[in-house]
């Protein structure tokens, strides 16, 4: 496969870049040498090749060259298989290394896997390690060490320069799951762990082992414990028997002696029951009833005593009516008596104050006007009204007389501006020359001014032609030409022959030394001639200038003719335009300037003059629009006064209508009807307080009219009373009253009182005489004569049933223990038969027996149960399910652990295995052709490689057949030779797989300058079987090509700095 | 009207630990350990139900070798339910629970019937001593290598009969060779129904004359034995044909699927398929619980994020969590990585670089009968030492595992030389 030309589309620097550049253009089949400066980009074309081939890094950040001169970053190459079909291979950086278009010579399109098949299936490792280096790879490889070299060469070479690191990683990999001796390793642990489980389950084998054995000692204990408490049982029921007479023995002695004396006290069965009880009651009842009868007796006689004690008045209880009437109005009765003078002496203030608001007045204002005059809103508003129009029209005539005096004022200042401005006029002379005239004076002052400049300049001109012809007047002589005799050639030539002539005639007269001398003579006279000829011809005039200089001469006295010419014009029109101006004689500047500074003067004067005559214009012209305004304020005034008049009338007709004097201003009336204002108030109050008093007086006299009534009635003695009195009498008699109602109303409630007491005591009575009857029939029933006798019969009773009682219970507590019927009988009859000691001793040893058997059953059962838990335990077997669980887990884990040690055991297996087979097939050929490159560039110095199989390293042989590991040789020739073995692998690869391009970067600077030549040569030998292309950026490797490859195809590299 | 009516059962394995687990948390591991229990409750269940005559064990009740005493105890327990049913039942014992091996002292019901270590024949029905008769022979020990069957002689006189057995018919490879004998052997005894045990796939090698059945084991404890498991219940009509009907009883189901990755676009895509997956297992175990081995196969992207450590434990966590707390339980107990990254082996194959060589190298032993002895050898500081191989499920590499383990250590080379010529390709320039 050879490489035809590649476009680079966006790629660093270069963007839109073909190489070669020009239409039609291939780089060349077999050698092509690619040549630029540094930075020219050399290595950027190594890796657009290199990722158009085989795609760009996955990850963007590791993608070089991203397009820095725009353009899309990646490209095309064009290129042809062996059979010359060829292809295009377009690819862009993207995912997945960018996606890859390859199309046909015909534009159509191939399936991308072609590409593989074109490069031979080449790995992007072989390319870039083999076929696509530069000398940085070339030198990383002699950096390695000797074992590391041959094996990243040849794994290189394989395919795969990380062949080495691969199969070390395979290897420390699977150590770490196993090694045979080792114990941290996880196969280990397992294993480990696997022994204990296995351990334990070896135990709780053991144990179930021992499960019949259980079973059978369970059944044992079982049947033992069956016996022992079928004899507890019997022992059991003998010690209740013994207990039970044991106990009854007390109260079987008890009731024999009990029995014996109830017999001795007589049985009295209609003897009443209770009767102590009975007969106290009786006793208690009595005593009781005649208590109660005396305290009765004594309540009765103190309620009749406090009725007796009981005072009331009737008569005034019936006036009841009239006292409340009295009682409500009494409080305000008081307060009236104290407010009437109060009343009284707030009227009498009021009408002082009336009298002395009246008198303010004046003494026409009488209390009857002074209430009639009217000051209500209507009038009030016509008073305002009144005072405006008065107050207006006196401003209006204000006005109007400022304006009038202002409009004189102005026209007077008006008439004396235009008085001024006239003087002024007349002060200021008539001017000699218009506006027009002057004009035109300063137009021709100007226009002599700037022809006064061109009579100078005329004459500066005239005076420089002048000097100049006499200069020229004065070369004339020194440029006339000279005689033909006095130029140098003939002196030359004079020298000559006398130079000639002295060497002849001393040779023919003396010879010899003066021969010798003559020559040398002869040749100084020569010299002489030449030397002359030589100034001469430097410094000699030539005709030619002369005439030329003549010419000059005539041409320059044309010249200052003209110029002269020129000044007369000039001076001419200088007078004509000083006549013009009116000057004398126009001599200089200064006469110029004085002729302006008198034109300036008259034009400053008609200035004024004309300022001054426009401003008697302006003020004669204002002065008629003043004279009209005076006139309108005179108009004005007059209107405003006859207002005035008529406001004023007015304002008197009212104050007439209002009987008012006609000298009053308004603000006068105002202030009278504010104090009318007040003195109404003043009025209105005045009769409130009078009318108030009379109301109270009223009050007071109904009040005693009522009061005099009742007290004639109910006090006749108290008759005539002032009406300070009355008060204290009516209170008097209300207190009277009260009192009376109250000992009505106890005597109600006491009249109750005794009619109760009264029933109470004929109760108590009664009840005395049947407690008398009750005690009486108590002592017949128990036939006895008194209390005392009652009292014994009961005591004697009383003990014998007692005795009764007790013997029953006793007879109740020998039947609880034998049980009723025969066995009580029975039980009597074996009471009857023994004694208390004999009992005593049957018990002891009964007890003993029961204790022994009660410490057997214990044992037993402790033994049962600790029996029957192990049996349960062995059943239930729950720790050894666990431990198996565990053991298939754990076993689990192994056999992963046993298929991961083989899977990388297995994979290092496979690379040792193609490696071995790489090294038996392929290698000797690779290192044969090796040898061949590496003799070539040595110049045979080395003839041999070696390169034993599995021993991983190449040994050189030198000419006198010793051998020499790599690592002795220098480190150009170990460049050296391993640039020959990829030579090798090359030819390999194209022998079995494809021809591919090779591309190399500057890799012959480190070699000295023979064997860079016989290197050259190699890639020379290597072009005829593949496309090799070399970048450099040195001219003399360019040229080095040219020698070894004459006419070899170069193409530089465009410089896009 | 029939002969006879009975349960064929075999290979309880009450007791047995669930093989093949990497790991199963306190709720699954309660019902795995009950499930051969429960299996077998299932099967007294079917003969009350159904009111058989009989019950046949044809051995490999319990494993001899772990001891256990619930296993016995609890067998024993469902012969006496069967036998207050009135309901008989015949055991023999195979490789193992052998005559010889450990077994706790306990009496069996009088309704059960335990063959000794030579062919007897015992009627199912006392009261009939020619009708239905059970001829069956024990496993003296563990090691078995006679043709038991050819012990069997059937006695003219009886009705109908049915031989009790555990043995390997034919050359059934998978399973130990224990008692070995053919088919022919099992037709010239006479015996009408062959009532076998040790293999624990179901299968009817034979339909009639004889009817040779295997029922498989009553619950599947190794991701191998996949499916349904449970019993034959055989119906022997007058006409002397028996009709086999399967019944399953197990109560766990192991159930395998796989996933491909070449599909997937993404690692959420993959965790979608495995719950998917994950559900179609469950449906599709009628209502049982689940026990599932899952493979993660084919070539893909996700197969760089699938190589991360503990990824196959994270994957198994994330399917338990989804379907944790759900009845039936569904287990992941293992799940496989078998994923290659994405690579055109057929391509690459072609390269006449290294991994070439290597491609076609594996290429080469596959192509061999059996792998080459120096592949074997490479192995021997593993296999070759007795403490490792002493605990090693099976102690030595079949050649099918082998080739697969080669397989994978393929596609580890092709990760390592695909990721150093990516990093070549970044590196080198």
């Amino acid at each position: 496969m050879n490489l035809l030309r590649l476009h680079l589309s966006g790629f660093g620097y270069f963007a839109d870049l073909s190489l070669p550049a020009g239409d039609g253009e291939r780089i060349h089949p077999n050698l092509t040498v690619i040549h630029g400066p540094n930075e020219a980009g050399k290595s950027t074309l190594l890796t657009f090749v290199r990722y158009v081939l085989f795609g760009f890094p996955a990850r963007e950040r590791d993608r070089r060259y991203p397009p820095r001169a725009g353009g899309r970053h990646g490209g095309r190459i064009e290129l042809e298989d062996d059979d010359g079909r060829r292809y295009v291979v377009e690819r862009f950086a993207g995912r997945k290394g960018g996606a890859l278009i390859v199309t046909a010579a015909d534009g159509g399109r191939e399936d991308p896997a072609i590409l593989p098949r074109l490069l031979g299936h080449a790995s992007p490792d072989l390319f870039n390690n083999v076929f696509a280096f530069d000398l940085d790879q070339l030198r990383n490889v002699t950096s390695l060490q000797q074992a590391g070299v041959t094996d990243s060469i040849y794994s290189a070479g394989l395919g795969s320069a990380g062949l080495p690191q691969v199969m070390a990683h395979f290897e420390s990999a699977r150590r770490e799951v196993y090694r045979p001796q080792g114990k941290t390793q996880p196969v280990a642990r397992t294993i480990a762990d696997l022994q204990a489980v296995d351990e334990a389950l070896d135990e709780l084998a053991d144990a179930a082992s021992q499960y019949g054995g259980h079973l059978d000692q369970l059944e044992q204990v079982q049947s033992a414990l069956v016996e022992t408490d079928r004899g507890r049982a019997r022992a059991e029921k003998a010690r209740a028997r013994l207990e039970r007479l044991h106990q009854a023995w007390p109260d079987w002695v008890a009731l024999g002696e009990l029995e014996e004396r109830i017999h001795a006290i007589a049985e009295r069965p209609d003897f009443p029951s209770d009767p102590l009880t009975r007969l106290e009651s009786a006793e208690q009842r009595l005593a009781a009833a005649g208590t109660r009868k005396e305290q009765e007796q004594a309540e009765f006689a103190r309620w009749e005593r406090e009725v007796a004690a009981l005072h009331i008045d009737q008569g005034l209880l019936d006036d009841e009516a009239a006292v409340d009437a009295l009682r409500r109005s009494h409080d305000a009765f008081a307060q009236s008596l104290k407010d009437l003078p109060e009343r009284r002496a707030e009227a009498e203030t009021l009408e002082r104050e009336i009298q002395l608001a009246l008198r303010a007045l004046g003494p026409e204002w009488e209390p009857e006007r002074a209430d009639r005059f009217d000051t209500s809103l209507p009038v009030r508003t016509e008073l305002r009204e009144q005072a405006q129009a008065l107050a207006a029209s006196e401003r209006d005539a204000r006005e109007a007389e400022l304006r009038r005096e202002a409009a004189l004022q102005a026209l007077r200042e008006a008439e004396e501006a235009r008085d001024l401005a006239a003087a002024a006029v007349a002060a200021i002379p008539a001017p000699l020359l218009d506006a027009e005239a002057l004009r035109g004076r300063r137009a021709v002052l100007t226009a002599v001014r700037e022809q006064l400049t061109r009579v100078a300049s005329a004459r500066d001109l005239r005076r420089q032609e002048t000097q100049r012809l006499t200069e020229l007047q004065v070369q004339q002589p020194a440029l006339k030409p000279a005689p033909a005799w006095r130029r140098p050639e003939w002196i030359t030539a004079a020298a000559l022959a006398a130079a000639v002539a002295l060497v002849v005639i001393v040779g023919v007269l003396a010879g010899g030394v003066a021969l010798a001398l003559g020559i040398v003579g002869g040749v100084l006279l020569a010299a002489a001639g030449g030397l002359i000829w030589r100034r001469a011809a430097q410094s000699a005039p030539d005709p030619s200038a002369w005439r030329e200089f003549d010419r000059t001469l005539a041409v320059q006295g044309e010249r200052r003719r003209d110029a002269d010419e020129a000044v007369k014009e000039q001076e001419t029109r200088l007078a004509t335009l000083g006549a013009e101006a009116a000057l004398d004689a126009v001599e200089s500047i200064r006469d110029v300037e004085a002729a302006e500074e008198i034109v300036e003067g008259m034009q400053r004067q008609f200035e004024e003059r004309r300022q001054r005559e426009a401003e008697v214009r302006t003020a004669a012209r204002r002065l008629p629009a003043l004279r009209r305004r005076q006139e309108e304020a005179d108009h004005r005034l007059a209107d405003a006064a006859r207002s005035q008049e008529n406001a004023q009338t007015a304002w008197t007709a009212w104050l007439e209508a209002q009987g008012l004097p006609a000298t009053m201003r308004p603000d006068g009336v105002a202030d009278l009807f504010g104090r009318l204002d007040t003195l109404h108030a003043t009025q209105r109050q005045l009769h409130d307080r009078r009318r108030r008093a009379a109301a109270i007086e009223h009050d007071i006299d109904e009040f005693a009219t009522a009061a005099l009534s009742l007290i004639e009635r109910r006090c006749p003695e108290r008759q005539r009373l002032a009406p300070a009195e009355i008060g204290p009498a009516v209170e008097a008699l209300i207190a009277a009253f009260d009192e009376s109602r109250t000992a009505a109303q106890r005597k109600a409630h006491l009249d109750q009182q005794v009619t109760e007491a009264r029933r109470r005591l004929t109760a108590a009575t009664a009840d005395c005489a049947a407690a008398e009857r009750a005690l009486q029939g108590l002592l017949t029933q128990g036939r006895a004569e008194d209390a005392a006798e009652f009292r014994k019969i009961a005591a004697e009773q009383a003990h014998r049933a007692k005795l009764l009682r007790r013997a029953n219970e006793l007879r109740m507590a020998l039947t609880q223990r034998s049980g009723p019927g025969e066995a009580l009988a029975a039980f009597r009859r074996e009471l009857a038969a023994t004694d208390a000691a004999r009992l005593e001793r049957e018990r002891e040893r009964t007890k003993t027996h029961l204790v022994e058997q009660a410490r057997r059953h214990d044992d037993l059962t402790t033994r049962q149960a600790q029996l029957q838990l192990q049996i349960a335990n062995l059943e239930q077997d729950a720790r050894a399910a666990e431990l198996r669980e565990r053991r298939v887990v754990l076993q689990e884990q192994l056999a992963e652990q046993a298929q991961e040690w083989v899977t990388l055991t297995l994979a290092g297996a496979l690379l040792e295995q193609a490696r071995h087979r790489y090294e038996e097939d392929r290698q000797p050929a690779v290192v044969h052709r090796a040898e061949d490159y590496f003799a070539h560039i040595t110049n045979g110095r080395y003839p041999q490689l070696k390169a034993p199989i599995e021993e991983h390293e190449i040994e050189v042989m030198q000419r006198d057949g010793e051998r020499k590991p790599t690592d002795a040789l220098s480190r150009g020739t170990q460049e050296q030779l391993y640039l020959a073995l990829r030579f090798g692998l090359i030819e390999e690869f194209a022998d079995r797989s494809a021809r591919l391009p090779v591309i190399v970067d500057d890799i012959l600077v480190n070699f000295d300058p023979e064997r860079a030549t016989r290197a050259a040569e190699a890639l020379r030998q290597l072009s005829r079987s593949n496309q090799v292309i070399v970048f450099t950026c040195h001219p003399r490797i360019v040229d080095l090509f040219n020698e070894v490859s004459p006419g070899v195809a170069t193409i530089p590299l465009p410089d896009w700095r | 009207m029939s002969i006879t009516r009975f349960v064929h059962a075999a290979d309880l394995h009450l007791d047995s630990t669930f093989r093949g687990l990497r790991s199963a948390d306190p709720e699954v591991s309660a019902i795995l350990r009950a499930a051969t229990f429960t299996a077998y409750d299932n099967i007294i269940d079917l003969c009350l139900q159904e009111r058989v005559d009989a019950l046949l064990v044809a051995g490999d009740i319990y494993d001899g070798k772990d001891r256990s005493l619930p296993a016995q105890l609890h067998f024993l327990r469902g012969l006496r339910r069967l036998d207050e049913a009135g309901i008989r039942s015949f055991i023999c014992h195979g490789n193992h629970d052998p005559l010889d091996g450990w077994e706790a002292r306990l009496a069996i019901p009088p309704g059960c019937h335990r063959f000794g270590d030579d062919v007897a024949a015992v009627p199912i029905d006392p009261a009939e001593p020619h009708g239905a008769v059970v001829y069956g022979v024990s496993f003296p020990r563990q090691d078995v290598r006679e043709n038991l069957a050819r012990r069997f002689r059937r006695d003219p006189r009886h009705l109908y009969a049915i031989g009790l057995l555990h043995a390997n018919v034919g050359a059934n490879t998978g399973h130990e060779p224990y008692a070995p004998c053919t088919l022919e052997d099992l037709e010239r005894a006479g015996i009408d129904y062959w009532a076998l045990g040790h293999v624990h796939t179901r299968s009817v090698l034979r339909e009639q004359d004889p009817t040779v059945v295997y029922p498989g084991n009553s619950q599947g404890l190794h991701r191998n034995e996949r499916g349904a498991r449970g019993v034959y219940l055989v119906d022997v009509g007058d006409d002397r044909r028996a009709r086999p009907s399967f019944h399953p009883v197990d109560v766990v189901r192991w159930a395998a699927t796989t996933l491909n990755i070449a599909e997937l676009d993404g690692e959420q895509a993959l965790l979608d398929g495995l719950e998917e997956r994950a559900a179609e297992l469950r449906d599709a175990a009628d209502g049982r619980h689940v026990i599932g081995h899952v493979r993660i196969t084919g070539r893909g992207p996700l197969h760089a994020w699938l190589r991360r450590p503990d990824m196959e434990e994270d994957l198994r966590a994330h399917i338990n969590n989804a379907f944790k707390g759900h009845a039936p339980i569904l287990w992941c107990a293992v799940l496989d990585i078998e994923s290659a990254p994405p690579f055109d082996r057929e391509e690459r194959r072609q390269a006449q670089d290294f991994l070439g060589d290597v491609l076609r190298l594996v290429d080469e032993i596959h192509a061999e009968t059996t792998p080459p002895p120096w592949l074997r050898e490479y192995l021997k500081p593993f296999y070759g030492q007795g403490r490792v191989r002493r605990f090693l499920a099976d102690d030595a590499l079949s050649d099918t595992e082998l080739l697969r383990l080669l397989d994978r250590a393929e596609e580890r080379c092709v990760e390592a030389f695909l990721a150093d010529e990516a990093a070549a390709a970044e590196v080198s320039e």
